[in-house]
């Protein structure tokens, strides 16, 4: 079963999030802010990580640039959740490896596209390294 | 006026000259009447030494000895020794005649001849004199006679003649005469001259006098009718009191100016005073570019004092190079002047933002003529930033809403699967789903609230409300905010507070801003205290205090202010936007009353609400 972290501070968002994936077949964790995600990471690398970019404690970005700092050798992708997608945040994520944006509000079923479609890509490139 | 000074001049001249005239010839009537007297007396006076000299001749010959007036050598020396002795000018002859009247002795002065004539013969008669005419020139002849003795007999007369003529006019007469006439004639011309030149001197000062009259005052003086005193008298006291009148009329025109000057000085500080207090920087310039005023509050703005602005070029204390070009447009385009701005950031304070604007002063009567350009300094730091500050909140507003938004198109979406779900996990949905809406129809409200108060169209409907009741409910709807964050509420009021007038829906707004704001910056674990109680004065007070991450003494001056939200990652990372706390002060300052903050950072925030509730009270006794 395919891992998932969610770190968002709504927790009516991590809820839904988790009931939705979980009824998708996925092992969902979640972290209410940045710092917690980290430290979730650490003890077990996700699969797939979704974050937030506006949370206490730490924020998104900051966590993206823990990522990047602590593990450059990351191979999870990272989605970022924003309904704020100005330049500003253009610019930083140019500079995170393996990031990508999910425009709010979300759409869960969309979610799962993006998931399966990744995990199907995933699973095609381990087949073709296999071969 | 002028021409009839100029042909009165040489009038005045001639009747100086008759009154010379006049004095001359007074002054030779009195030298002619001494003249007369004088030559009256003289006359006399001759005439008298005349009879001294004839009687004395006679006498002295009548008692000579005969042998001595008729000698034998017929020379008497007796005879010419006495009428030399005399030596009468007027003696014309000597005779001794016997009684029949022939002469034995004659002497005679050149050209004389002695008249005959018959001589007394009684003795009471042989003393006297008569007249007789000189027979050669028909002179008159005074002749003295009187009787020559010889031994006790009568032997003749003694005839002297004198001649009896009026006193002639000699030379030596003359000038004596012509000395004394010239100091009674200087006597009169000199004192004449002196008093000419003198009237003269008047003459010219009454003229001078005339000169000076205005055409308005000229009337006033009469023109000059002769030189007298009388006349300059008169025409000096009207000229003194042509000169009072003008200097009257000087004195008036001069206290009309001084007030026109106090009220042209007052209305130029009136106007400067305008200018200066107008609340931006104000400069006007001239044509060449040079400034004329400077009011007070261009110096902090330019940072240069009024005194070097004014008359001095504007490369000398403009700065800016945007200013200065701005400025120098207006010398280098006169012709075509029209109003202009440009915003700029001054140096060293890159938060400012001034804009300056040119307006050209045209004249109003006439257009083409220009007083010189008004330059306007203005602030707008503010505006910008308000501008910002709106941009930022409608940005703020947009996320606020997005993210109730969110969750509820996930929990819709999640219910579209309905069948799938619990019956637990569809409650749950639709509770969340209901919290989200409230929370949306919140800010919503706030939103309008605060644009109703603006417009300043809020209504206060003041209801009796019993205060206990309505904070258990403010508290009630936010415990399962406060538990989700694991934040524990404590209400610390009195059951028996009762009630007090106010707006209910207002004030709750007011106290739900609070107490969602205190849960808001708590952190998880932390404490949220509510109380409630009423003064010793009177006053209801409403706290709100938490133990979260508390605002620096700084930013707590700012709190209330609209749209401000303190700038550190701890704020910035809580949903927000900037209106809650503007919100309640506007909310509580419609209810008479003060809300205070007490903050340390790190160590929470409590915010206290103080209204009078006293006059309520008093309302609610007399109601029951």
């Amino acid at each position: 079963m395919k891992r998932i972290l969610i770190v968002d501070d709504e927790p009516h968002i991590t809820r839904v999030l988790k009931l939705y994936l979980g009824r998708a077949g996925y092992a969902v964790d979640t972290a209410e802010n940045g710092q917690a995600g980290l430290e979730a990471i650490t003890k077990n690398a996700p699969d797939v990580l979704f974050a937030d970019i506006q949370m206490p404690v730490m924020t998104g970005k900051q966590l993206c640039f823990a990522l990047e700092e602590q593990y450059p050798e990351r191979t999870f992708p990272v989605f970022v959740m924003t309904s704020m997608m100005d330049r500003e945040h253009r610019e930083w994520t140019q500079k995170i490896s393996n990031l990508q944006f999910l425009e709010k509000p979300l759409s869960m079923r969309a979610m799962t596209h993006a998931l399966d479609k990744y995990f199907d890509a995933a699973i095609v490139a381990e087949g073709a390294g296999n071969v | 006026m002028r021409n009839e000074n100029n042909l009165r001049t040489p009038g005045v001249l001639l009747k100086n000259d008759r009154l010379g005239l006049l004095m001359i010839a007074a002054s030779l009537v009195v030298i002619a009447i001494v003249s007369g007297l004088l030559y009256t007396y003289q006359g006399k006076l001759r005439a008298e030494r005349m009879r001294v000299d004839g009687v004395t001749l006679a006498r002295a010959l009548s008692s000579a000895d005969y042998s001595q007036l008729v000698p034998e050598t017929g020379q008497s020396n007796l005879i010419k020794n006495l009428v030399n002795v005399q030596g009468s000018e007027d003696f014309s002859y000597a005779l001794i005649v016997n009684p029949a009247g022939e002469k034995l002795y004659e002497m005679t002065s050149a050209g004389s001849i002695a008249p005959a004539a018959a001589m007394p013969t009684e003795p009471f008669a042989w003393f006297g004199e008569h007249n007789v005419v000189s027979p050669g020139d028909g002179r008159p002849i005074r002749e003295f006679f009187s009787p020559v003795m010889k031994n006790g007999q009568l032997a003749g007369f003694v005839r002297a003649g004198y001649y009896n003529q009026p006193a002639s006019l000699l030379s030596k007469q003359v000038s004596g005469w012509g000395l004394m006439a010239l100091p009674i004639f200087l006597l009169t011309a000199f004192p004449y001259f002196l008093i000419r030149r003198e009237i003269k001197q008047l003459g010219q000062l009454s003229k001078k006098m005339e000169q000076t009259w205005l055409p308005s005052g000229s009337q006033l003086i009469s023109p000059a009718h002769d030189q007298g005193l009388g006349d300059f008298i008169q025409r000096f006291d009207q000229f003194i009191r042509q000169a009072q009148f003008r200097v009257h009329e000087m004195d008036q025109a001069s206290l009309s100016q001084q007030t026109c000057a106090h009220l042209i000085g007052y209305r130029q500080d009136k106007a400067e005073s305008a200018l200066s207090s107008i609340p931006e920087g104000v400069l006007i310039i001239d044509n060449d570019c040079l400034p004329t005023f400077a009011n007070a509050k261009l110096e902090p703005i330019l940072g240069v004092s009024r005194e070097d602005i004014i008359g001095q070029l504007p490369q000398t204390w403009c700065h800016n190079k945007e200013v200065l070009a701005f400025l120098l447009r207006f010398k280098s385009s006169l012709s075509s002047i029209r109003s202009a701005s440009i915003e700029y950031i001054p140096e060293g304070n890159p938060e400012q933002r001034i804009s300056v604007s040119g307006f050209p002063l045209f004249s109003p009567k006439d257009r083409s003529t220009l007083f010189g350009i008004l330059i306007i300094f203005r602030d707008i730091s503010r505006e910008c930033l308000a501008r910002q500050a709106g941009t930022e909140f409608v940005s703020h507003v947009a996320h606020e809403l997005k993210t109730p938004l969110n969750t509820l198109a996930a929990y819709s979406e999640l219910l579209l699967d309905y069948t799938s779900l619990s019956d637990m996990e569809r409650v749950e949905s639709v509770n969340v789903i209901h919290d989200e809406v409230e929370r949306m129809a919140g800010l919503i409200s706030n939103l309008l609230n605060i644009s109703k108060m603006d417009a300043g169209t809020l209504q206060l409907f003041r209801k009796r409300v019993k205060l206990h009741e309505l904070m258990q409910d403010a508290f009630d709807s936010m415990s399962h905010n406060a538990h989700g964050k694991g934040v524990e509420l404590e209400l610390n009021i009195p059951p028996d507070l009762g009630s007090v007038r106010l707006d209910k829906d207002l004030f709750r707004i007011a106290i739900d801003n609070l107490l969602s704001n205190a849960i808001k910056y708590s952190n998880p674990g932390g404490k949220v205290t509510v109380a409630a109680q009423y003064m010793d004065d009177g006053q209801m007070q409403i706290s709100v205090r938490d133990r979260g991450i508390g605002i620096s003494a700084e930013e707590c001056e700012k709190v209330f202010l609209k749209y401000y939200r303190v700038g550190n990652s701890e704020t910035s990372s809580r949903s927000g936007h900037g209106l809650g706390l503007y919100l309640a002060r506007q909310i509580i300052s419609l209810h008479h009353g003060t809300i205070a903050v007490n903050s340390e950072l790190g160590k929470g925030t409590e915010f206290i609400i103080t209204f009078k509730a006293q006059a309520v009270q008093l309302e609610e006794s007399q109601e029951t």
